[in-house]
């Protein structure tokens, strides 16, 4: 099930990581947080710890940030085991979910708290304030309470705070989640455009897959505390390592079926006269075809690599129309179109594209 | 916050006719209590404003509009001594109820696992008859009671010591245990309820413990603070009770004062005065602590 042998994950790490994870493992009782995660992050990285709540995700994050203390395994940081090093002598910041502003003071002050631990002189602190706020525009706020403040500015208040002690690396914990779908998707570009004007390394924990695809240079997909795979979001979505990986990003289809080799050519068999041509696969035998639903196509004939199947339902989205068809063997699966009249129980074909037919080992 | 605004959007038709509605609520709600605080609060200090102008004849008491009895609190050597005596007891207590506390109560709210049981623990000595718990320390304080027997068994001192009953020390001890457990309820319900989140955000901002604690914990516990100061503050100032039992003559506090107008030398008016200065000093008190909880940051330290 663990995958470290992405290549693409792999590689973009390589060189001096600024933060490496060496085979943490967590446990509350019998229930695995952490299973020996091994992990490497480059200085000016945006990366994501992507996985369904409860994965482990948050707990690497407290790993890393100083709040739980893992089972086993070390923390490094910029080359130095902070394993068992405290949370305030640790060069990180975080931006907490619920952000966990200081309501006691004012924005001003809560940016400058951290600037006011470390003891940075009074003149310093006034300035590094005043640029943070700029960053994030927040500099008409700075003398707001944070009662005063919506969610959005508070989102924007909690980063400025961080960043302004400017810290090797920044760790983000579902910052977004409390924000509305269309705010979230105006800080999303905003949070990358900060991380890369900054140019320090995030380390953003979604559940979200759509935001892990659009903010991050690399997603780390989490799953039972293990790492399930690791790479580009390019990576993940065209190329997943397992099933699991291939239906929590994005929309999946899956069919079960065989790998074989006929008349020199691989083939993907899903009932004796169903048979799809694929890419060569190093798998053989039992497998799964994975097509994502804006990959299949509609047939006129049973040509090349297309399936016999039947329109259960169709649903208009906007900008396409999604059809559940059943094929033969009863495998349910969907399409995208764009709309050309298929009705409901009319018998069609499907062609499943060879170069995106993805060929996973099965369960 | 979707809802708020659209609720307070837009003024309709119906909307006097629930104000009357809501206003009919509110009287049957807050109607009893209000009653109560006519009869037996507004009504009596009327009453005692109204003494305090009044001439005594004997013990007779005669309607008049005098002011001798106010002149007599600014101006009666007794008065004085026992005011100020009275004012450094109560702030006495109150900072040492803080001081006690304060550890407590931290303790309670972030360690303790069973917390109700703490304070259920913490709480159980109220439900013991005051005056029986004042008893008890005359006793545990008296020439043969418990601290001196310790002390001369141990060899430190040789006599029992006299001074530890009946002095304003006894006062300041004894009303410091009875009032404990109020300045502890204050602390500990505020510290509880402490976002813990910000005290995380503390430690990811650089703040060791200690800096942690007086930076963001205190400031946060604040109107606990406030709380704990107007109970205690406020009812040791008026106690009269425990100087009565442990203080002697040197322990005597302002309620026994007006305790002895009303009871001993019969001047109402006298004592009526006494009892609006006593009144109007812990309703200054309150007035500053109110606005102190309201001030946004205040340099704790």
């Amino acid at each position: 099930m663990k995958n470290s042998v992405d290549p693409g994950g792999a590689s973009s790490a390589s060189g001096d990581a600024l933060l490496a994870l060496e085979g943490i493992s967590k446990y509350y009782g019998d229930v695995r947080a952490a299973g020996g995660i091994d992990l490497k992050i480059a200085g000016g990285e945006f990366v994501t710890l992507l996985g369904p709540s409860g994965s482990g995700k948050t707990t690497l994050l407290s790993v890393i940030a100083g709040f739980t203390e893992p089972d086993e395994g070390s923390v490094i940081l910029g080359g130095r085991d902070i394993t068992r090093d405290p949370p305030h002598k640790r060069e990180l910041n975080t931006v907490f979910q619920g952000y966990a502003l200081f309501p006691h003071l004012d924005v001003t002050k809560n940016v400058a708290f951290g600037l006011r631990m470390k003891g940075v002189p009074k003149a310093d602190r006034a300035s590094r304030v005043e640029e943070a706020l700029e960053m994030v525009q927040m500099s008409s706020m700075a003398d707001r309470r944070i009662d005063n403040l919506s969610g959005g500015q508070q989102q924007r208040v909690a980063l400025a705070r961080a960043l302004v002690n400017r810290p090797q690396l920044v760790l983000l914990d579902e910052p977004l989640s409390a924000l509305d779908a269309k705010l979230r998707k105006t800080m999303q570009l905003e949070l990358k455009r900060i991380q890369e004007e900054s140019g320090s390394t995030f380390v953003y924990v979604t559940h979200d897959q759509e935001e892990a695809l659009v903010m991050s240079d690399r997603i780390f997909l989490v799953h039972n505390g293990q790492i399930e795979q690791a790479g580009s979001p390019d990576d993940l979505y065209h190329c997943p390592a397992n099933r699991f990986v291939a239906g929590f990003i994005g929309r999946n289809n899956f069919v079960p079926g065989q790998v074989e080799v006929r008349d020199g050519e691989t083939c993907f068999v899903v009932a004796e006269d169903q048979v799809i041509q694929i890419a060569e696969t190093g798998l053989s035998g039992s497998a799964i075809l994975a097509v994502r639903p804006e990959r299949l196509e509609f047939s006129d004939s049973r040509s090349e690599g297309a399936l016999p199947a039947e329109v259960l339902r169709t649903r208009f989205l906007g900008d396409r129309v999604e059809a559940d068809l059943r094929l033969e063997g009863g495998t349910v699966i969907s399409l995208y179109s764009n709309g050309t009249g298929v009705e409901n129980s009319q018998n069609v074909f499907v062609r499943f594209p060879r170069e995106h037919c993805q060929v996973l080992p099965p369960e | 916050m979707n809802s708020e605004t659209v609720t307070r959007t837009g003024t309709r038709p119906g909307r006097s006719k629930r104000k009357a509605r809501r206003r009919g609520t509110l009287a049957t709600f807050a109607g009893p209590g209000f009653v109560w605080l006519l009869l037996f609060i507004l009504i009596p200090y009327a009453g005692i404003l109204v003494y305090s102008f009044f001439r005594t004849d004997g013990v007779d008491l005669i309607p008049a509009f005098e002011l001798m009895n106010i002149e007599r609190v600014f101006t009666d050597e007794v008065v004085r001594i026992v005011f100020l005596r009275t004012l450094w007891i109560a702030l006495a207590v109150t900072a040492l109820t803080f001081i006690f506390a304060l550890p407590l109560a931290y303790y309670a709210a972030f360690y303790v696992r069973r917390k109700y049981l703490f304070v259920f623990l913490v709480v159980i000595p109220m439900w013991v008859s005051y005056i029986i718990r004042l008893y008890a320390w005359r006793l545990m304080l008296g020439q043969d009671g418990v601290v001196n027997k310790g002390l001369t068994g141990l060899g430190i001192i040789d006599e029992p010591l006299s001074a530890l009953l009946f002095s304003p020390w006894a006062v300041v001890l004894t009303l410091t245990y009875v009032y404990f457990p109020f300045m502890f309820v204050s602390l500990f319900s505020v510290m509880e309820g402490l976002d813990r989140s910000q005290l995380k955000a503390a430690a990811d901002l650089y703040a060791s413990p200690v800096r942690r604690f007086f930076s963001v914990t205190l400031p946060l516990t604040k109107p606990g603070i406030a709380a704990g100061i107007m109970l205690v503050f406020p009812l040791t100032f008026g106690d009269y009770i425990a100087p009565s039992l442990v203080g002697g003559p040197d322990g005597q506090m302002f309620g026994n004062l007006i305790q002895n107008q009303f009871g001993t030398t019969f001047n109402y008016p006298f004592g009526s005065a006494l009892a609006l200065t006593l009144l109007i000093v812990v309703l200054v008190a309150i007035a500053f602590l109110e606005r102190w909880r309201r001030v946004e940051e205040v340099k704790v330290f």
